[in-house]
């Protein structure tokens, strides 16, 4: 039997709207799945910029120092400049290399009875030298003779440019 | 059946075979106006287009009755009235045209249906009828349910009170009893064999009260109203109260126009379209622009549903490509930024955040003394724990600092100073362990205060 136009077109649109209603459904069942995967690579994207920030520090952190000059402060000079009455034990503890063209360097300085003022004088001055050199341990024991007067080891680092 | 595309009603009656026609419109303030269309004799009527006109089928040709169902639901009942009405008829329902016009419940509150019924082929007839005289009718109304409605339209039912309309028409007489506003059946005569005689009142009498006595008690009051054609004439009318009265006492009221008070039934009723909204022509004999007005409505139906479908196709569609989209832009970051930090590597998919975070921390661990450079310094740490020592009163005998932790002993007048000490630490991010012991010998508070810095 022949349809007619009408029903035809009638069957069609009854039929489409049953599509978009099941495709609907399809998509509103599968919504929660793709949201919940979304929401994982947002995670991720959000983790990995807060990593590249801390890259990026690193990265500026290099650009910085590349404008300073590439001599070594000697802490031998530092150390007689601003303590007076002790003389300093200077030992170089390691040398490494990081990569990139830098390298760092660690030295430790023993100062025996000594005014704790005169180390915090030493410190001021070494911190502002450029390159700076940075204080990355320190032990102070105080002397039972006296107030303000004890043995003090420090280990100090230095980053510098490598040939 | 939702007849608004029409704009105005015309009401046709055909008396004595002679056409009647009334228009009727709503004015904007609810009211009907209506109007007699006339004819020259011999030529058809002249009405809008599209020709919106209510015929009726005479009540003699049809039939009225009250259905009690014994449901309560509306829904059950509308199930159950064809084979109800299939069962009063004297002819199968099959070859009727019918319609429920009016519902309406019993003290046990189940409902009570009245019915129209009229055989197709009487139906056909009429409309024959009709289209010889350049007709043709949307709506084959009962002209007994237009006479009551109209009736009770012109002059309003007192509560209780029975009324009946008695139609003085040239070929028949009608009339229509009921009760309050509640239709409740409808008689026809045949009059005056002569054509142009005037039937006899106490013939017309005699005929009647027949009737009415089966369904009157006697000297019960009855309100009468007449209309129709032969209406027109008071002798017959008074007549025909004096001897009705006699048994049944009440006043008597001709309706006003009463020769053009049946199209002007039917044109009201086809323009309220009401509950009692009754239309006999129905299936096969449905007017050609109904049948259109509904093939134009299913259409538009259908259009509707193909525009409602495209559109949600369309939609989702649409969101499905958002989505991929989206998600695909979402991994080109990740790889973007997995690229950026971590260029030589091979990394799975899925694992970019712990591959890269682990390479990226052995590269700031690598590259520490360069950070330090541009942290705070730990010396200026050093000198704010030496001065919190001073203004808490303690006696630092030995402090080791590194980045990452402080040890420091010592000694103090007073228990709780070492406190102070503490809380400066753990605001400057330290979690601190603390020990205390009272000195035999000085007499002093000698501690030992550790303090681990939070990442």
């Amino acid at each position: 039997m022949k349809m007619k136009t009408a029903s035809i077109l009638r069957i069609g649109a009854g039929a489409l709207f049953a599509a978009g209603i099941i495709w609907t459904a399809g998509n509103l069942l599968q919504s929660g799945a793709y949201f919940d995967k979304m929401r994982s690579k947002q995670d991720a994207i959000t983790k990995l910029r807060e990593i590249k920030q801390q890259n990026d520090l690193l990265a500026a952190s290099f650009d910085a120092l590349s404008s300073l000059p590439n001599t070594v402060p000697s802490l031998s000079a530092l150390a007689s400049a601003t303590v007076t009455g002790a003389v300093a034990e200077i030992r170089e503890l390691d040398s490494r290399t990081m990569g990139r063209g830098w390298g760092a360097k660690r030295t430790e300085i023993k100062f025996s009875d000594v005014s704790l003022n005169s180390i915090a004088e030493f410190l001021r001055s070494a911190e502002t030298q450029r390159p700076p050199w940075r204080l990355a341990e320190c032990v102070i024991v105080s002397s039972p003779k006296a107030d303000g007067i004890g043995s003090v080891t420090l280990t100090m680092e230095m980053v510098m440019r490598q040939p | 059946m939702n007849l608004s595309f029409i704009k105005c009603r015309y009401g046709a009656s055909l008396p004595g075979k002679t056409l009647k026609i009334v228009r009727s419109t709503r004015s904007l303030t609810g009211r009907i106006i209506h109007s007699t269309v006339t004819s020259l004799p011999g030529q058809q009527p002249t009405l809008e287009s599209p020709s919106p006109v209510a015929g009726c089928i005479g009540i003699q040709e049809s039939l009225t009755l009250w259905l009690d169902t014994p449901f309560t639901s509306k829904n059950k009942t509308l199930k159950v009235l064809p084979s109800m009405l299939d069962v009063q008829l004297p002819f199968p329902l099959e070859d009727c045209c019918y319609c429920f016009v009016q519902f309406r419940r019993n003290a046990a509150r189940t409902f009570s249906v009245l019915a129209v019924a009229a055989r197709r082929a009487i139906i056909q007839q009429r409309l024959d009828q009709y289209k010889a005289c350049g007709i043709d009718p949307i709506i084959i109304d009962h002209e007994g349910l237009a006479l009551w409605q109209e009736s009770l339209r012109e002059k309003p039912a007192r509560s209780d009170t029975t009324r009946i309309i008695i139609g003085l028409e040239p070929d028949h007489i009608s009339f229509v009893i009921g009760s309050g506003n509640i239709f409740l059946n409808a008689h026809s005569l045949q009059a005056a064999p002569e054509a142009g005689a005037v039937p006899k009142p106490e013939e017309i009498f005699q005929r009647m009260h027949r009737i009415l006595c089966a369904e009157l008690q006697a000297k019960k009051p009855v309100e009468w109203f007449f209309c129709g054609d032969l209406a027109r004439r008071p002798e017959l009318v008074n007549s025909l109260h004096r001897l009705l009265s006699g048994e049944w006492p009440g006043a008597y009221m001709v309706h006003g126009s009463p020769e053009t008070f049946l199209p002007r039934a039917l044109a009201s009723r086809a323009l309220a379209n009401g509950d009692t909204a009754c239309n006999l022509r129905q299936r096969e004999l449905t007017h050609a622009d109904v049948r259109m007005e509904h093939k134009k409505r299913s259409t538009r139906a259908f259009l509707m549903l193909f525009l409602a479908g495209m559109t949600l196709c369309l939609f989702n569609l649409a969101w499905q490509i958002t989505g991929s989209i989206q998600f695909k832009d979402a991994k080109l970051e990740i790889s973007r930024l997995t690229r950026e930090l971590a260029p030589d590597c091979a990394i799975p998919y899925g694992r970019e955040v712990p591959e890269v975070q682990k390479i990226v921390q052995k590269r700031m661990n690598d590259f520490a003394p360069v950070l330090h450079v541009f942290a705070r310094p730990l010396a200026t740490r050093l000198a704010e724990i030496i001065n919190a020592g001073k203004e808490a009163r303690l006696a630092y005998t030995r402090l080791e600092i590194t980045r990452d932790k402080i040890i420091i002993g010592g000694t103090t007048e007073d228990w709780n100073y070492c406190e102070r000490l503490a809380k400066r630490l753990e605001n400057s991010g330290y979690k601190t362990e603390m020990e205390r012991t009272e000195g035999q010998e000085d007499n002093l508070v000698h501690f030992i205060m550790k303090g681990t810095a939070q990442p």
